[in-house]
Order: structure tokens, then C-alpha cells, then sequence
């Protein structure tokens, strides 16, 4: 498998050390299907509009069959945005949890700051502020109003991966299992966005997710041990066709 | 022994760095002056003869000859009171082959008071095999500051043979207009560096990637225009411009450094006459 597994095994070397917070516990019921609920394409948050950039990789011809989607999305999961996305919501969640506001604040500054270009600024905001609509309507808990009037307060722009951690932690979820779901999910969402674009077969559509699971995992690992201060990316090539996507004459996607 | 081999592991032998150097400008009328000047070697500050309507140019020299694991860089700026300035790297920097594990560091602020106008203007940074870099680049604006900052890093140097294998690069960005963050960037590739170099969605091949921020408050829009035409100009290199929170950022990807560097610098000169009203040229030295 060619996707971008490379660059994260230098950082994983720290996985036997004990973790302090419940982050292995099995899913009970009630969180599991929350956590299928929220990260399923279902969710309104209008994650299929989005492609991050790959409709200018496709029509730049850097994305053209099943195997150089697999690459490409491989590592913006493992090495692009998928890294830094990891870090807010772990970030996020680990605030929220122990209803520590500064650290939420400072989290989310952060994630909203960290956007390489306008589209993909607009893509974490619009995508965070709907998640957190349909949330707070939809699927209420104790803290979701406190932390959501933290951020508001602050002037801050809520990107998807903070709300997704904050209102997480707010239902209980273990932080595992919510990181392996967004990533899995933000993989999933840009290869249908490959398959439409290609165009590919749904089958090979499935055969390049299912080849990512690996990559998934081992960026859901990486994540965990992580410190903040080593938080970003390695996906420039992502950030040049999202620049690209904003000239470009005919565009399905909105980034 | 390459020439290049035998001065890595002499620069490794020697022993760490810590330098500093503090620039406080101010402007007096049509005039800027130097108000404070704080360096410590490796360190120091030159300046070049001044050019009648140009900034106040300054050249941050690093006198060690590169950076090694274990040296300490830090650089602040502040352009206060209107002040013009121009702060440019005297040369390309190299960071050489980390024997111990840990990184060098460097540390840069930039401070622009209210009607100041700033440039930031680097020379490339040269990353060796197994180097371990960490940078952190500041801005703190006033709303009214207009400012062009910048930086190259080199993943090895193709035309001496030199590719990366392994080592930490990791260059951040933070930029605060009235005291609010207003956009952040950090690359941060580790590990299998080769195959970031290469990965179709990370560096694609390119050994140079340049990236210049602007802000020039109200003319985002139409400068946006003006330097993507200018890109389409040069078709040896991948680039583009955006615009996030009132900043423009412009990225440079090249598979030869020269193509970024000339791209870049073309950028830069467009950028500094239509939204500074000054040369569309670089300093002489600049180009050596």
C-alpha cells in the first residue's frame, strides 16, 4: 500500500506508554451510534460540496485512477489537513472534558487560524458552525451551550474538527473512537469526492477506502500521542490546488 | 569526503550557538532611525549603504556559518511610529546534520506599529539530510501596517547531489493584527522525509517552497489579481495566492530553487511598488 504511512511511524514510537485518560474504553451502544450518526455523510453539514482542493488535483491530471486517489487522500488523512485536524479536535476534546475554557479558546483560535487558503477556511467553518447547529437541535447535552457560548464570546469561528470534539466530549464519548471516526469520515468524504470527479466506479471507490483503513488507524495513533507543539502539516501540494480551485472555470465542489 | 560532508562534521563539532539580535525603528518624518540595536553573536546587524526613497534596509548576518543542533536564533523586529524598513538575510542559511537528536531554533518577531511599512525579505534556508529545524515566525500588526514577510526552505540541493532521507523541518507561522490571530501555518514533516519530498499531495518532487505573506490593508483584492497573472508567468514552478483574514499568502513550489527564487522575488517587487510605492527591484545584494 503506497499511501502515506511514511511519515508517521517516527512518531508512534511512544505508544506504550500508559494512556491517563479513558481513551480505549469500548464503545457502549448509545455512543456508538451517536458517533455513526454524526459522522455519517447524512449529517447536515454538507460534507459531500466540499473536495479540499482534490477537484483542482483532478483537473491537473495529479489524480487520475483509483490508485493515485488512494495516495493522494492517504496523505492528506496521515500528513495534510487530516494531522493538524486531529490535534484541534484532540485538543478540543481534551478541554471540554475537563471544562477547561481557556484551553477550548486557545485550541479553537488555533484551528481557525491554521487555514492555508480561503476555500479551505470557509470549509472548516461552514462545516463547524452547521455540525454544531445540528447538535445543539438535534442532540443536546450538559456543556454544549457553556462551550459554544465560550467561543462566541471570543469571536471565534468554530472549525468542524473543534465542534466535533467539543460536543464529544460533552456526550462522553472516548476520544479514540471520535479520532478514528473523523479521520475515517474525512478520508470516506474525499474519495467520493474522487469517484464523482474521476469519474471512478463505486467499486473502486470502496477498494481504495478499505485499502486506507490501515493509514486511518495508523493516523488515529499517531494523533494520540502527539504533543501540541508538534501540531501541523506536510500537505503543500493540497494547499497549491486549493489555490487553484479558487480560478478554476468549471467547479462542482466548493473548494 | 565531499567538500559538503567534511564542513558538516565540523560544523557539528563546534559548540552550539545562541544569538540574538534586536532592531527598533523609528520613523522621524520622511526619515527612519535606527533606535535600538541589540545583537549577540553569531548574530549581527549590517547596513548597506541607504538608496534616497528606499526603506531603511538592514542585513541580519549569521557569522557561524550555518546552524547546527543545539543553536538558538532569535530575531525581533519593530517598525514603530511610520518607520520604513527593510530587513533582509545577508545569505542562504544552511542547517547541517543534527548528531545529537535535538533541533536548532529560531525564533523571529516582527513588530509594525501604526502607518509602518515592513519587509521581511529571506534568502533560502538549505535543510541537509537528518537536520532537525524548528522556526517560528511572529507578526504583530497594527491594522494600519503594511508588511511583506517571507520564507524559502530548500529540501536538500538537488545539483550537489543531496536529497533528504530523514530529519524534522517544521517552520510556523503566526500572524496578529490588533492583538488578534488572525492565521496560522505550521509545516511539520518528520520521519520519512524522502517520501514527503515526494508524495504526490506533499512536496510532489519540488525541492524548494517558498511562501510570501502580504498585507497591504485594502489592496488584498486586486493584488490578488495582479500576482496570480504575474505566476502565470513563470512555468517552471507550481504557485498560487489567496487571500484569508485580510492576508495574502502566496506559495511557490519548485522542482529547482532557482525558478522559486525568481519567482518569488518577482512577486516580492511587484508587491513592494504597488503596495509600498517603492522600487520594483531588490537590493543588489540580494541577488548575489
Amino acid at each position: 500500500m503506497a499511501g502515506g504511512m511514511g511519515m508517521g511511524m517516527g512518531t508512534v514510537t511512544g505508544m506504550v506508554t500508559t494512556m491517563t485518560e479513558p481513551t480505549d474504553m469500548p464503545l457502549a451502544d448509545p455512543a456508538l451510534h451517536r458517533l455513526l450518526a454524526w459522522l455519517s455523510p447524512a449529517f447536515p453539514v454538507g460534507a459531500f460540496t466540499w473536495s479540499h482542493g482534490l477537484e483542482a488535483a483532478v483537473e491537473a491530471g495529479l489524480v487520475h485512477d483509483r490508485d493515485s486517489l488512494m495516495d493522494w487522500v492517504g496523505w492528506i488523512v496521515a500528513q495534510g489537513s487530516g494531522r493538524l485536524d486531529a490535534d484541534c479536535l484532540r485538543e478540543s476534546h481534551r478541554a471540554v472534558a475537563a471544562r477547561d475554557w481557556a484551553a477550548l479558546r486557545e485550541s479553537a483560535e488555533e484551528a481557525a487560524a491554521q487555514r492555508a487558503t480561503a476555500e479551505m477556511a470557509l470549509e472548516a467553518s461552514a462545516q463547524g458552525a452547521a455540525f454544531l447547529r445540528a447538535i445543539t437541535d438535534g442532540w443536546p447535552a450538559e456543556g454544549i451551550a457553556k462551550a459554544r457560548a465560550v467561543l462566541t464570546d471570543a469571536g471565534l469561528d468554530v472549525a468542524y474538527p473543534v465542534a466535533v470534539g467539543l460536543a464529544a466530549a460533552c456526550h462522553g464519548l472516548p476520544l479514540r473512537p471520535v479520532l478514528a471516526g473523523y479521520l475515517h469520515a474525512l478520508g470516506a468524504n474525499l474519495i467520493s469526492a474522487g469517484v464523482r470527479l474521476i469519474p471512478l466506479g463505486q467499486t473502486a471507490g470502496q477498494q481504495a477506502q478499505a485499502a486506507l483503513v490501515p493509514v486511518f488507524i495508523q493516523a488515529t495513533e499517531a494523533a494520540l500521542v502527539r504533543p501540541w507543539s508538534d501540531r501541523g502539516s506536510a500537505a503543500p501540494m493540497v494547499d497549491w490546488t486549493s489555490m487553484a480551485h479558487e480560478t478554476q472555470y468549471t467547479r462542482l465542489f466548493r473548494s | 569526503m565531499s567538500p559538503d560532508g567534511a564542513r558538516t562534521d565540523a560544523a557539528i563539532r563546534r559548540q552550539t550557538a545562541v544569538g540574538r539580535l534586536g532592531l527598533v525603528l523609528r520613523g522621524d518624518g520622511p526619515v527612519t532611525r535606527l533606535v535600538d540595536l541589540d545583537q549577540a553573536a553569531p548574530l549581527r546587524a549590517l547596513f548597506p549603504h541607504p538608496v534616497p526613497g528606499e526603506p531603511l534596509t538592514a542585513c541580519v548576518a549569521n557569522t557561524g556559518g550555518g546552524l547546527v543542533a543545539g543553536d538558538r536564533l532569535s530575531v525581533s523586529v519593530t517598525v514603530v511610529e511610520g518607520a520604513r524598513a527593510m530587513v533582509m538575510a545577508q545569505a542562504a542559511e544552511k542547517v547541517y546534520r543534527s548528531g545529537t537528536g535535538d533541533a536548532a531554533e529560531v525564533s523571529v518577531s516582527l513588530t509594525a506599529g501604526a502607518e509602518s511599512w515592513l519587509e521581511w525579505l529571506p534568502r533560502e534556508t538549505i535543510v541537509f539530510d537528518r537536520a532537525r529545524l524548528r522556526r517560528e515566525t511572529v507578526l504583530n500588526l497594527d491594522p494600519t501596517a503594511h508588511v511583506l514577510a517571507g520564507e524559502i526552505v530548500v529540501l536538500g540541493r538537488r545539483a550537489h547531489g543531496e536529497t533528504l532521507t530523514r530529519g524534522l523541518i517544521r517552520d510556523t507561522w503566526a500572524v496578529r493584527i490588533s492583538g488578534r490571530l488572525v492565521w496560522a501555518d505550521a509545516l511539520h514533516l518528520e520521519g520519512d522525509l524522502a517520501r514527503a519530498g515526494q508524495a504526490p499531495a506533499g512536496f510532489a518532487g519540488a525541492e524548494a517552497l517558498a511562501t510570501l505573506i502580504a498585507r497591504l490593508p485594502g489592496q488584498e483584492a486586486a493584488l490578488t489579481d495582479a500576482v496570480r497573472t504575474r505566476l502565470e508567468t513563470h512555468d517552471r514552478v507550481r504557485a498560487g495566492c489567496t487571500t484569508v483574514n485580510g492576508l495574502m499568502i502566496c506559495r511557490i513550489l519548485a522542482p529547482a530553487t532557482v525558478a522559486a527564487l525568481g519567482a518569488f522575488a518577482d512577486v516580492w517587487t511587484l508587491l513592494r511598488q504597488a503596495g509600498g510605492g517603492h522600487a520594483a527591484s531588490l537590493p543588489r545584494l540580494w541577488s548575489i
